[in-house]
């Protein structure tokens, strides 16, 4: 099942919701949230169920023995190469064998495995769960269906947040249900689904009539055309994350579940390091906790540093995709880091923001040329097609005219990227507290504005019988 | 601190409504789901069957196909669809700034072309020409109980429409024959030249000919406007409908024949199916206006002799059998035109057994194209027909999977003058 489905919408979200109104005691509510976590993940199918439940039972014991054990070490590692192995089967084995029958040029059965849906996000979250306890951060959960629970709520499983158990423990215990926090996330869910379902869905058919259309048509395409595409598939993708991320937080506020921002306007980015303290937060500060600390971080030579980095930003390649584009476009940002911290330091603060954004915006725009190819070819003519290397011309009409008839589109993703409506809102709240004209504004604006969002995503939900969010392959 | 208990019922009060009326909607959406009388089986807008519940096997739950086309069905044909599509279109049609194209007012004068080998002169037919001067009812003009939807021609897009056109020509030039209708309106055809400018209306046959002159000579372009308006005592286009009628169709199908070089068949020679009561789109474009409920239309449709039987692979690239004529007994009314090979879908193909020289054509259409498609099914063994709004294949690919010698652009008018449509056809046309 996908958020962006009238299904889930208008059946599965509002069952659930009346679950969680109507069931008094914490214990009921979890127990229906379970359920229908469970129901959601069978929706791709029974097999990826199973899985989760041995992952989550892997996990549950290996947590009890780290908490029990006098060497904690091996009980931890134990746990978190099953873990691994069990995502790198499913994940990484076709493309791990591929890569070997290209280097050995033998002729190896590439297997065919399905990825279930979700896997790399509750993978992360369990090996958070259980370096915690090991870090004696938080003791270990006795219980298999709190930890169930834990793991595959339905608001985060799929997609992220990658949510640490210390950080939902007390919530999910205690479900503090109440209307601030219910009305604040009426509003959350209602701006993500308008985000995804109108955003992010209208930039992704800019970007497949631009980008996808085979290596002879790619060639022809014009240097403004190339661009259009991807500057529509660099909105659709924050679009698509961010709006996911604010259903799910708005999701878990109804039900008194708080969990922590994934996104901060990552486009006003004026560094490269500035950008993925926005971007994905969830997502980085795992790898942070977990991979780069116990590293050495940065207190370590410049030649630890850099493996650190290498490290790193291999495996946030490689996590976002098995695919080399996918590691080469984690490396790119590696590399991006790098010469931010040891080359341009604080050279350029000088600089203008808008002229800082500007060249992240366009640093991020060709890291996006990576990540999109999964067909390295297709990536080298889009790359040389950027800069006319083709033989293909600066624009074309075709490209002009898409680009008019979507114009107020981009500029209000533009627009919607930045903190801009957030400001007007927080300074409206603040003038509705001492002006009753300002107070009937913003009353109208925070009833109406989440309910003409609500009907315009599921009017557009409306003509696509399936719309699956862009980081299912995950 | 009384200030502060205020604001704390205020902020308090606020957020009750919000989730109040969040709720309420919600729940209006969730009982209107459970309404299962009220969900279609066939979309009119679409002009395709919708998905149909799906059938529970142990198998499906397994992989999960089983739900992922429940959702399909859920959401394909969730009562109040087609009402949110539209509201949908409206809001996209926001989005930037497009080309006015379905008005009635002055567009440009098309410019006097070259001329063009004018269709050989019949016997002496009855004349058909509307000369009533009727009303506008929303974008749909009615007259003697008939409704027309009006063209407005601008020389940029349709000189961009040329320019698509001889684009992919030259991609295909020497591989195989191309081939372009433009398919008038019903008020191109019907209307007398008085009532277009009384309008304010294009000339249609002015306009198509301007775009077939600037067309490469190669693309062998055919003209069918002059023809259907010698034959427009006939039934040759629907009342209450945008479409053509397959008679209409058949006038076109000659046209194309002339430019092939073959025989056309004789339409005494084909068993006919009729449907009365078809109210089409003008009926509801209308507002349901009294008029044109006061003429419904009868769906003829002639079956193919070589054979009866399509195959449509869908969105989900699955295979469906339909029939090229179907019969849509039972269905609403305003589904009639499904007669006709099933709608649009993104590729279908017959294959005429009857036939053994491996002859193919490839028809670009829209909805236009379903009623012409029937007629070459007796002269090709395979016919392939491919909706750009929805297929995902492309001629090269086509041409060699399957063998494909004449590529038939079916081209409404309107299609001319939209620049999503031949920009699909340009990006399909590699």
């Amino acid at each position: 099942m996908v958020f962006a489905s009238l299904f889930f919408v208008f059946v599965f979200l509002t069952l659930n919701l009346l679950s969680q109104l109507l069931l008094p005691k914490p214990t009921w509510k979890n127990l229906a949230m379970l359920m229908f976590s469970l129901v959601f993940y069978t929706w791709t199918g029974l097999r990826c169920t199973l899985l989760m439940l041995l992952m989550v039972f892997i996990c549950k014991v290996g947590a009890v023995c780290i908490e029990e054990s006098k060497s904690k070490k091996i009980p931890l590692a134990v746990t978190i190469s099953l873990c691994l192995g069990i995502l790198g089967v499913f994940k990484y084995a076709g493309f791990a064998v591929s890569t070997a029958a290209l280097i050995t040029g033998e002729n190896f059965t590439v297997p065919q495995i399905v990825l279930p849906i979700g896997i790399s996000f509750y993978t992360f979250q369990l090996i958070s769960y259980v370096v915690d306890v090991y870090r004696e951060e938080i003791p270990a959960q006795r219980s298999y269906w709190r930890l169930l629970l834990y793991a595959c709520l339905f608001h985060q499983c799929i997609a992220g947040p990658i949510v640490r158990y210390k950080d939902v423990q007390k919530d999910l215990d205690e479900r503090n249900m109440n209307v601030s926090d219910a009305a604040e996330g009426v509003r959350r869910f209602c701006t993500g689904l308008m985000k995804k379902a109108v955003i992010a869905n209208s930039c992704s058919l800019i970007a497949d009539r631009m980008l996808d259309v085979g290596a002879d048509a790619l060639t022809e395409t014009s240097a403004a055309g190339i661009f259009l595409g991807l500057f529509a598939l660099h909105l659709r993708n924050y679009f698509d994350f961010s709006g996911y991320s604010d259903m799910a937080i708005g999701m878990g506020l109804i039900c008194g579940l708080h969990y922590k921002e994934n996104f901060n306007y990552p486009y006003i980015s004026q560094s490269v390091s500035e950008f993925w303290r926005r971007w994905h937060i969830s997502l980085c500060t795992f790898f942070r906790d977990y991979l780069y600390f116990p590293l050495g971080g940065s207190r370590c030579s410049v030649l630890l540093q850099l493996r650190n980095l290498f490290v790193v930003w291999f495996l946030t390649g490689l996590w976002h995709g098995a695919g080399w584009n996918y590691i080469l476009w984690g490396l790119y940002w590696g590399v991006m880091l790098v010469i931010q911290k040891f080359v341009v330091r604080n050279h350029l603060s000088w600089l203008p923001a808008p002229i800082k954004i500007l060249g992240i915006t366009l640093i991020s725009i060709l890291g996006l040329t990576i990540f999109q190819f999964t067909d390295l070819s297709l990536m080298i003519i889009a790359l040389k097609g950027l800069f006319m290397m083709n033989g293909n011309p600066l624009t074309d009409f075709g490209t002009a005219l898409i680009f008019k008839n979507n114009i107020f589109l981009l500029l209000f993703g533009i627009l919607a990227a930045t903190p801009i409506f957030k400001i007007m809102r927080d300074r409206l709240k603040e003038k509705s507290e001492t002006d009753t004209l300002a107070y009937v504004v913003f009353a109208a604006c925070e009833i109406f504005i989440p309910l003409i969002l609500f009907l315009l995503a599921v009017d557009a939900l409306a003509g696509d019988s399936y719309n699956p969010f862009i980081y299912f392959q995950f | 601190m009384a200030q502060d208990n205020k604001q704390k019922i205020s902020d308090t009060t606020l957020s009750t409504a919000k989730i109040f009326v969040f709720g309420t909607i919600l729940a209006a959406f969730f009982f209107i789901g459970l309404m299962m009388s009220l969900r279609p089986h066939v979309s009119v807008l679409e002009k395709r069957k919708l998905a149909e519940f799906p059938e529970i096997t142990f198998l499906g739950v397994w992989n999960g196909t089983f739900f992922k086309d429940l959702d399909i069905w859920y959401s394909d044909t969730y009562p109040l669809r087609e009402e949110m599509i539209a509201a949908d279109k409206k809001v996209e049609s926001a989005y930037g700034v497009r080309s006015e194209q379905i008005i009635a007012g002055k567009g440009d004068v098309p410019k006097k072309p070259d001329e063009i080998k004018p269709a050989e002169p019949e016997e002496n037919l009855p004349d058909g020409t509307v000369r009533t001067i009727g009303e506008m009812r929303g974008p749909v003009y009615i007259a003697n109980n008939c409704g027309y939807e009006l063209y407005s021609f601008f020389e940029d897009v349709n000189l961009e429409f040329a320019q698509t056109m001889n684009n992919i020509y030259s991609r295909f030039r020497g591989v195989v024959d191309v081939y372009v209708m433009m398919v008038p309106t019903g008020a191109g055809v019907m209307l007398d030249k008085s009532v277009l400018d009384y309008l304010g209306t294009s000339d249609e046959l002015a306009a198509v000919k301007f775009d077939y002159s600037k067309m490469d000579p190669g693309i062998k372009k055919v003209e069918v406007v002059e023809t259907l308006r010698r034959h427009n005592a006939e039934y040759i286009y629907f009342h209450t409908d945008h479409h053509w009628t397959a008679l209409g169709a058949y006038y076109a199908y000659r046209e194309f024949c002339k430019v092939k070089g073959i025989e056309p068949h004789d339409i005494k020679d084909y068993e006919t199916r009729e449907l009365p009561g078809f109210l089409g789109s003008f009926y509801s474009e209308s507002n349901q206006s009294p008029e044109i409920a006061a003429n419904p239309d009868t769906v003829i449709a002639y079956i193919p002799k070589g054979t009866n039987k399509m195959t449509m692979i869908n969105e989900n690239n699955e295979r469906e059998e339909y029939n090229v004529i179907n019969d849509m007994t039972g269905a609403s009314p305003s589904a009639y035109y499904l007669t006709f090979v099933m709608g649009d879908a993104p590729l279908c193909f017959t294959h005429n057994e009857t036939l053994h020289d491996g002859s193919a054509v490839l028809v670009i259409k829209d909805s236009h194209g379903n009623a012409f498609i029937p007629w070459l099914v007796d002269h090709y063994e395979y016919v392939y027909w491919i909706d750009p709004r929805y297929t995902k294949n492309t001629i090269s690919q086509m041409i060699r999977d399957y063998g494909i010698k004449d590529v038939i652009y079916e081209v409404g008018i309107y299609g001319a003058s939209n620049p999503y449509m031949y920009g699909r056809y340009d990006q399909i046309g590699w």
